[in-house]
């Protein structure tokens, strides 16, 4: 055998024995867990044969309280960069059979060498979470290594799409990681995020609760919206990715891509889906996938704050961005939850040149001592904002029901929505005909000889001098009204002429948006 | 240095000691986290309670519609998160409810799995 032959071969020994992990008994107890190892879901997620591995022969340098002399391979994270459909990407996957896939300094410094990658190539970072958090022999090390993982986080915000993956546990200090990324991917039964864990919180408070109804998937996906993608398999997750890489650009300063434009299915007749009894409710959704190619939408968040729909969906082979009230969940009322929801979905898609749709259909803002005592004025302001900050091309359709704060906070021209449409139906106004009656007319009312008489005949007054878009019209406040039958036209015109749009906006470090 | 100020003891961690400092009324007035009975279905919003489609003792498939809820000019239509036996029916037709105001209780067919049901899920929109 030639000398390069046999070298040859010790490279192929210690990398099938680094690729082992913590070997195969380790292995075995995660599949049992109904987890797959770390290279396995990268060769699941990525293109066959596309992923090169970097630092599998890394190791750690730690040596005190018995790391020393104890060999922890690739120090339990994969790091690498692969194809996913053909588009390139950066992407590590902490490795729980090796030491926890506990994050020490060396394991940091591959994650933080694959992130630097990937945001000096401007190409998306995939991060796949299952570790047990910081190893604790590595003490302050191991600190350092998440803060530097959290600072590249930010610094590479808006610049790449970050999505995460959790896998397995992700605790403590380590789940803000996911919270700085854009997108966060939770499988059910598998994902566990929490600050302080069940054990913790018994002992301190007596608050008994089990992990999975902490933090597990089904919790992050439905209450408290840290997760924007819930599946009931890894493989399941996986296709997800996938999906969502189709409608996202590779960084902020891709020109967009158009792909083939399909029309809608037939199925969804536009001007059906809206019942003519303006109480009666109706899922946005099906307007949605009226207008978009081959009726797909690609729903984000779909199982928190369910009373506003934010996702993906392509008009005439452009991606674009929708917003839309759902009159389905709480009447498509704002609150604290949707408005977050909305204004965080809107700044994605501005910073990534994606356009945006609104469509409208809510009565108001949610009353309520909680919802006020929550924070409805600070969360409420984070819509607005998000809507006025957007210099992406953005066009609003009425559906419905305008009303009050609303009807500005919903991408009015006032916010600088490039065109605003209205249905026929529409109802633009102050407030609602009831409310608006009592307060106008309440004079004529009291003096009467039967008010509530004289309070039906003023609300029918109100109802149809203002509850209709041509208010709005004449002040060029709404665009043009138009047949629902013509929507995706008129938003396929829309995109077409504001492929250029360039606006100016005052210098300025960055704005102060109502964290 | 005068120091007339009455401090508290605040346990954050098992191991760790009592810290000495002062409190927010947040923290004070806090109330053990109690698991919420899934059975109980409460009101998520105030509003009008339009027409009750059930009767006590019915049996209700998952998705089955429970009652018309009015709330924000809007008919809701509050279904059942699960397959159960109407127990007990709290409300009447008309009456006008704040939030979080019990309304059914809906014996469930099964047990309920640790994490299945982290909130009420009435308004399971696939189902």
């Amino acid at each position: 055998m030639s000398l390069l032959s046999r070298k040859i071969s010790e490279l192929q020994e210690r990398t099938a024995k680094a690729e082992q992990g913590g070997g195969a008994s380790a292995i075995a107890k995660q599949i049992a867990m109904g987890k797959l190892p770390a290279r396995e879901r990268i060769s699941q997620l990525l293109d066959e044969g596309s992923f090169y591995e970097y630092d599998l022969f890394i190791e750690h340098d730690a040596r005190e309280f018995g790391m020393e002399g104890k060999a922890l391979a690739g120090d339990g994270v994969v790091i690498g960069t692969g194809t996913i459909k053909g588009r390139p990407v950066a992407i590590y996957a902490q490795d729980f059979t090796v030491a926890g896939g506990s994050l020490g300094s060396m394991h940091a410094r591959k994650i933080t060498k694959i992130m630097d990658y990937a945001l000096k190539m401007r190409i998306p970072l995939i991060g796949i979470n299952d570790s047990g958090g910081a190893r604790i022999q590595e003490g302050v090390n191991s600190l350092a290594g998440y803060g530097e993982i959290f600072f590249r986080n930010t610094l590479a915000s808006g610049v790449i799409p970050q999505l995460s993956v959790i896998l397995g546990p992700c605790a403590g200090g380590a789940v803000y990681s996911p919270a700085l990324t854009d997108f966060v991917f939770v499988v059910d039964k598998i994902s566990k995020m929490f600050i302080t864990g069940p054990e913790v919180i018994k002992s301190v408070l007596g608050e008994e609760i089990d992990m999975e109804s902490l933090g597990g998937a089904r919790v992050h996906s439905e209450t408290t919206g840290n997760a924007h993608f819930f599946a009931n398999s890894e493989a399941e997750c996986f296709e997800q990715i996938k999906t969502l890489l189709d409608y996202i650009p590779a960084h902020n300063e891709c020109k967009s891509v158009k792909t083939r434009a399909d029309e809608p299915s037939r199925k969804f007749k536009i001007d059906q889906i809206v019942p003519e009894d303006p109480t009666e409710p109706y899922d946005v959704r099906d307007v949605i996938k009226a207008v978009t190619d081959d009726s797909q939408f690609f729903e984000v968040h779909e199982l928190w704050a369910a009373n506003i729909v934010v996702g993906f969906g392509r008009i005439d082979g452009r991606s674009v961005g929708f917003v839309a009230n759902q009159p389905l969940v709480l009447a498509g009322v704002l609150d604290c939850d949707s408005s977050d929801k909305a204004a965080r979905f809107i700044r994605f898609c501005d910073a990534f040149n994606i356009p945006i749709v609104t469509l409208e259909d809510m009565p108001g803002y949610l009353p309520g001592v909680d919802q006020e005592h929550a924070g409805v004025i600070r969360h409420g302001a984070k819509l607005l904002y998000a809507y006025s900050e957007a210099t992406v091309p953005k066009v609003t359709v009425i559906l419905r029901k305008a009303y009050g704060g609303g009807y500005i906070a919903m991408n009015s021209r006032h916010l600088r929505a490039d065109f605003v449409f209205a249905w026929p139906q529409a109802e633009i106004a102050v407030m609602g005909p009831e409310g608006a009656a009592n307060i106008i007319f309440r004079k004529e009312i009291v003096e009467a000889a039967d008010p509530e008489a004289m309070r039906r005949v003023k609300v029918e007054e109100y109802k149809q001098k203002f509850a209709n878009p041509y208010v709005a019209a004449a002040k060029g406040y709404i665009d043009s009204v138009i047949n629902p039958n013509d929507t995706r036209k008129y938003l396929i015109h829309a995109f077409e002429v504001s492929e250029n749009k360039t606006v100016k906006r005052p210098n300025k470090k960055h704005g102060l948006p109502p964290f | 240095m005068k120091n007339t100020e009455e401090y508290e003891l605040f346990q954050i961690f098992p191991d760790a000691g009592k810290y000495k400092t002062k409190l927010t009324s947040k923290v004070r007035n806090h109330k053990p986290w109690k698991r919420p009975d899934p059975q109980e279905i409460f009101s998520i919003i105030p509003g009008t309670v339009s027409v009750i489609k059930i009767g006590v003792s019915d049996h209700i498939e998952k998705g089955e519609e429970l009652m018309e809820y009015e709330a924000m000019k809007m008919q809701n239509i509050i279904k059942a998160p699960f397959a159960g036996t109407v127990e007990k029916i709290f409300v009447k037709e008309g009456e006008k409810l704040a939030k979080g105001v019990l309304m059914i209780y809906l014996k469930s067919d099964k047990e309920f799995v640790a994490g299945e049901y982290t909130t009420s899920s009435v308004l399971d929109l696939n189902g």
